[in-house]
């Protein structure tokens, strides 16, 4: 970018030591909860875990790494990540295209259609009698397919292309370019940093769904990572058997280790992952040559 | 405006078309009535069907246990009785909801709702005739005419209903499992287990002892109690004052020791209560029985708070009391030896093991507000939500018998440890004890291990706890914790008699009710307790505000389901 | 955004006479037809909500109903009052003005909050010059999102801890009395806003990155040659870009203005702060999951309205929004 002035180099330290100093409180409560989960289930219970580790151990990791229902969970969250990210990004910007088309007729009606799913929700009962209708209960579609479509993303996504230049499309239609040919082939490419984003949602999401596990699925064989971090955790609370029959052992002390170490192993693979993704932000309409 | 409407319009009318067509019906099982085997065979006593068949049983399924076909005591039922059982579970973080769902899609239903089964939907669904009747002499369902099931399938269960599960109490078994109508449409689920009765109060004995011999005196000058021989509130309180201003744990610092905490407030809550004569905050009948009340409502909660307000403000409660909200949290002071009173299922969950035998279970306590006999917070014995079989299935008189091997030995030893000498073996002849033995191999806890052969684990779900066959197990925590729990037995009070049954919308009256009114409640109870209202002067803001919340109104329904009760009984 | 939008009117304009020809090649076929591919793009989506939205909703009719699973959807008897029995008991609710005022409260605090600082946070990380120091800021920021609701409040309770936590040590730092925020009725909001503002900073942020992307670097150029400083390109160049994204967002957020989240209010509720931290949500989960006896047709009348109250809000923000920026949710 262009800089020539003296002051804006003034100005780039003050933005930079503002956003270092935002950025070390952020990373406080993240050092902490780094901090508890290579601590001992002692020391965590005591609270007297802050920005260090309290004798050091990985004992905790070991425990929730080697459990085998662990990578199942990994391994079948990765397939719903991947699957659900492919169909949920083309039902969005399939839909997202035509809306953002001034020139589309009835284009009120379909915003209103979809606009109005956001402010009013289906009941759990009426939900779940569908996805059984639809004979998905207990497959891996039941963890894809409901809520896989975001009417929020989608207008976040037709707001994008609306500010994207009219011109090129226009100039393409002139040359008798029809309009699936301009959504894929003229569209989306100019479209990466929102894709970009869209894709990162999407992932972030299925990551992280639990819900519909619940629900939908009650083959131990489907459960996503999230569904199985819960069990482990709950295994390990002596508090739940209260006025039941109780367990002995201490296991009921490792629980809170335990939160803090599964926190840390599900979230790892997603912080990694923001790089990768951080590029496409940085990449403008530049690229390829296609801003005229 | 025009085009709002035509949009909507669309929608509805395109997703009325579609609501049609998601509609599916499935085809059933072939039933044979010839199948049935009413007493097993010569060999197998336990058989209850010729070949194999099929039952559906739904059944809630906690974060703990693994999937109920690969439990030990389905695979054993599976196998005495030539039943194959097709589950399906409902997870207990969402049960309410898939249990609607499940009732929600007719063509589908189970044939056995297992555990967990809600008075309010039995009321509700009852006079649609939508639940089996098991002491009716004309059942018929599914074209099948089962007549009386209890009487004539259920021998076991008819025995025990009939003494009452021998157990001592006022409380009778078959009272709580029939509705108003005078028909069953559950089996009741019982658990005699003291350590499971009531929640326990640990004293720290320790410290008493310590403060004894620092030469400590209560203030009239007599010696310090032991911890079981506390008999008032006032006392206890005048202990938590030595334990608050000397070094109680003799750890040369005089400040560090907590006197009294809990894990959420209700435990303590309920503790402090009973020594003013009741023992919950909520509808609870009144100790001469002659009606209900609303304890908010009572002198007796005024009573509680003040005590409540004068631990507070002289920091004999923890300050933390309101906010823990688990048992870890409550641990990191345990650990490090600070805690002289709390309310826990055991004490070493909160104090680890080093230091919990210097606490014992003590109270309950009265007051010079309340002086007849001690009261504590029971459960109750019975619950009449064990099973209900929803009417239509053919296979009333399979799941009968099913149902009667689960209150049978083998079906109370299956619930809880397992099978005889393979998960657990009697240690003597006379079999007064047994032992459990988890494999050598196993590397998980013994709850865990358990977890692989019943469903009782995290759930709590079983039918059939029985306290003639838990108590004999050998193990030292165990046995010690029935011991300590054992001297509150005689002070048990269920808040309201199990016998006492709505009708189906006031259940649905009462739950609104109070989810507005308990939020209130709390709400109230702390600024009370902290000081943030006085009690001479806000006291009948309270009051009048309960009634807006429609407090009298429930008062009534319960007044009058309670009346019919006694009528009934007399 | 003035100059784009002249650019824009000047493409557009020499682009009209070409576009004359073809509307007039294909004058006799219906616009809808002569598109016909863009409802073919349209019908998939369409479908999907069809299915997966607009059909459970007609169970919504449960609202005005008695809802007996047994008896089913359809078949459960209606409701007293004409239907709307459930829609009478929560307004008259004797706490009813409470929970609406609290949620609204938190609701507008939110809204106000969390679009305007990742908005400023965005802009400002665009001006970082420096690629380690922008992705470092990145990566941090975004981190927190990940953080399961139930351990940012266990950590919560830990800070505010009276005697351990760190909030107290700063306020008897400054010499005041040690107070727990978790049981202060005043600092519910703040708590609750904070905490969010905490976890979601970068997250929601991320969205205004992928559309800074978009800023025409010409315009940049030409905006230096003027002799423009920071402030004023960021201000007249940069945020012009991203400006309908926050519009939407914002408009998008009063439309759920009642719909506040129930699972972190419910765990960071004590009995010191009920009286400022019940909502309309957690007053529904208490009446739906917690109950023992579920109630799912009161529940389902809050929700529908919920719902209306967040229409009739969408609607009137949209008006607005379009009058004044021409941006516009449809």
């Amino acid at each position: 970018m262009v800089e020539n002035k003296g002051s804006d180099k003034a100005f780039n330290y003050v933005v930079l030591v503002i956003m270092l100093l935002i950025t070390f409180c952020i990373c406080l409560p993240l050092l902490y909860v780094l901090a508890n989960s290579f601590s001992s289930a002692n020391m965590v219970n005591k609270g007297a875990v802050f920005l260090f580790p309290r004798e050091f151990t990985f004992e905790h990791y070991k425990k929730v790494l080697t459990d085998a229902s662990i990578l199942r969970g990994f391994g079948n969250t990765l397939l719903y990540v991947v699957l659900g990210t492919l169909i949920q990004l083309f039902l969005q910007f399939s839909a997202a295209y035509p809306l953002s088309r001034k020139d589309l007729k009835g284009r009120t009606f379909f915003s209103v259609y979809f606009s109005l799913t956001m402010f009013v929700s289906a009941g759990m009962i009426p939900t779940y009698l569908v996805v059984k209708g639809l004979g998905m209960l207990n497959t891996i579609w039941a963890m894809i397919v409901p809520g896989c479509v975001s009417v929020f993303n989608i207008v976040v996504i037709r707001t994008f292309m609306q500010s994207l230049p009219w011109d090129m499309q226009e100039a393409a239609m002139l040359d008798g370019c029809g309009n699936i040919k301009m959504f894929f082939v003229i569209v989306l490419p100019l479209c990466r940093a929102i894709i970009a984003v869209m894709v990162l949602y999407s992932i972030v999401g299925y990551w992280n769904a639990y819900f519909n596990s619940l629900l939908y699925v009650t083959n131990d064989k489907l459960f996503p990572l999230q569904r199985v971090i819960q069990r482990i955790l709950v295994a390990n609370d002596a508090s739940s058997s209260i006025g039941g029959n109780l367990g002995v052992g201490e296991q009921g002390l490792t629980s809170e280790v335990l939160k803090y170490v599964t926190i840390v192993v599900s979230s790892l693979p997603l912080i990694v992952i923001y790089p990768f993704f951080n590029k496409y932000f940085e990449t403008g309409l530049m690229i390829g040559g296609l801003k005229g | 405006m025009k085009r709002w409407k035509r949009a909507c319009a669309v929608a509805l009318g395109a997703a009325t078309m579609l609501s049609a067509l998601t509609l599916t019906a499935c085809g059933g099982r072939k039933y044979d009535p010839d199948n049935f085997l009413p007493e097993g065979t010569q060999e197998n006593p336990y058989q209850i069907v010729k070949e194999r068949a099929t039952i559906k049983i739904f059944v809630p399924r906690g974060t703990m246990n693994p999937h109920y076909s690969d439990m030990k005591m389905f695979k054993v039922l599976s196998e005495v009785t030539n039943l194959n059982f097709e589950f399906t579970e409902a997870d207990t973080a969402a049960y309410s909801t898939l249990r609607s769902a499940a009732w929600g899609d007719r063509d589908n239903l189970p044939d056995l709702f297992l555990f967990s089964n809600p008075i309010s939907e039995q009321v509700a669904y009852s006079q649609y005739g939508a639940l089996v009747r098991f002491n009716d002499g004309n059942m018929t369902s599914g074209g099948v005419q089962a007549g009386n099931l209890i009487e004539n399938y259920m021998p076991h269960y008819k025995a025990l209903l009939e003494n009452n599960f021998n157990i001592q109490t006022a409380t009778s078994a078959k009272e709580v499992a029939t509705l108003p109508d005078g028909y069953m449409y559950c089996t009741l689920s019982v658990n005699d287990v003291p350590r499971d009765l009531t929640f326990k109060m640990f004293l720290n004995q320790k410290w008493i002892e310590n403060l004894r011999e620092d030469g400590r005196t209560m203030p009239d000058g007599k010696a310090i109690p032991d911890a079981v021989d506390i008999q008032t509130v006032e006392e206890f309180i005048d202990v938590l004052r030595l334990f608050k201003t000397y070094d109680a744990n003799h750890n040369g610092n005089p400040n560090d020791e907590i006197p009294v905490t809990a894990k959420e407030l209700s435990y303590l809550r309920n503790f402090i209560l009973a020594a003013c004569g009741y023992v919950t905050p909520e509808i609870e009948v009144t100790n001469d029985g002659s009606d209900v009340v609303f304890v908010p409502q009572t002198e007796a909660y005024k009573k509680y708070l003040e005590i409540m307000n004068v631990l507070y403000s002289e920091g004999l409660l923890h300050g933390e009391t309101f906010s823990i909200k688990t048992d870890q949290q409550l641990a990191r002071y345990g650990l490090e030896g600070r805690l002289g009173c709390y309310c826990a299922a055991a004490p070493y969950i909160i104090v680890g093991d080093d230091l919990a035998d210097d606490y014992v279970a003590f109270g309950p306590l009265t007051s010079e507000y309340y002086t007849g006999t001690p009261l504590q917070w029971g459960f109750s014995y019975f619950q009449p939500d064990g099973a209900v079989i929803p009417s239509g299935t053919p296979y009333v008189r399979e799941v009968a018998r099913l149902l009667d091997i689960m209150y049978s030995d083998l079906g109370v030893q299956l619930i809880s440890y397992g099978l005889e000498n393979e998960d657990w073996t009697w240690d003597n002849e006379e079999k007064t004890s047994w032992t459990f033995s988890v494999p050598e191999t196993w590397t998980g806890t013994q709850e865990e291990y358990r977890a692989t052969i019943t469903p009782n684990v995290g759930t709590a779900s079983g039918l059939y706890w029985s306290y003639d066959f838990v108590g004999k197990m050998n193990d030292k925590t165990i046995s010690s914790l029935n011991k300590m729990s054992e001297r509150y037995l005689p002070y048990l009070k269920v808040p309201i008699p199990q016998e006492i049954k709505l009708a189906g919308s006031e259940y649905d009256t009462v739950t609104t009710i109070r989810a507005g009114m308990d939020v209130y409640v709390s709400s109230m109870e702390y600024d009370f307790v902290t000081g943030a209202k006085k009690l001479d002067t806000d006291w009948d803001t309270f009051q009048s505000r309960l009634k807006q919340y429609r407090a009298d109104e429930m008062i009534e329904l319960y007044s009058r389901a309670y009346k019919q009760y006694l009528a009934s009984k007399s | 955004m003035v100059q784009q939008e002249n650019i824009c009117a000047e493409t557009l304009q020499t682009a009209e006479e070409p576009r004359r020809k073809i509307s007039a090649r294909k004058r006799k076929t219906p616009a809808f037809l002569r598109n016909w591919s863009l409802y073919l793009l349209l019908l998939p989506t369409t479908v999907y909500l069809l299915i997966f939205c607009y059909v459970p909703i007609l169970g919504s009719v449960v609202a005005f109903k008695d809802y007996n699973a047994f008896l089913g959807i359809w078949n459960s008897p209606w409701a007293a009052s004409g239907g709307f029995q459930h829609f009478i008991n929560f307004v008259t609710m004797p706490n009813f003005w409470n929970i609406l005022g609290n949620t609204l409260v938190l609701s507008i605090a939110s809204i106000i909050f969390n679009t305007i600082l990742p908005v400023i946070f965005a802009l400002f990380v665009n001006e970082l010059r420096w690629d380690w120091s922008k992705k470092t800021v990145q990566v941090i920021s975004y981190a927190p999102y990940f953080i399961s609701t139930v351990v940012v409040v266990g950590m919560l309770f830990s800070f505010s801890s009276i005697e351990t936590g760190v909030i107290n040590k700063i306020i008897t730092l400054f010499g005041g009395d040690p107070v727990n925020v978790m049981e202060s009725k005043g600092a519910f909001a703040a708590v609750y806003v904070i905490s969010g503002l905490w976890q979601g900073l970068g997250w929601w942020s991320i969205v205004y990155f992928g559309a800074l992307s978009n800023v025409d670097k010409e315009l940049h150029e030409a905006a230096v040659l003027d002799g423009a400083g920071r402030f004023r390109r960021i201000w007249h160049i940069n945020l012009p870009t991203i400006l309908p994204m926050v519009i939407i967002m914002f408009i998008m957020s009063i439309g759920n203005m009642l719909n506040v989240g129930f699972e972190k209010v419910y765990l960071m509720q004590t009995s010191g702060n009920l009286e400022t931290s019940e909502i309309i949500s957690t007053y529904v989960y208490r009446v739906s999951m917690l109950a023992n006896v579920p109630q799912y047709s009161y529940a389902t009348a809050i929700g529908l309205f919920n719902s209306f109250i967040n229409i009739i809000l969408l609607v009137i923000a949209n008006v607005i929004s379009k009058r004044v920026s021409e941006t516009s949710l449809w």
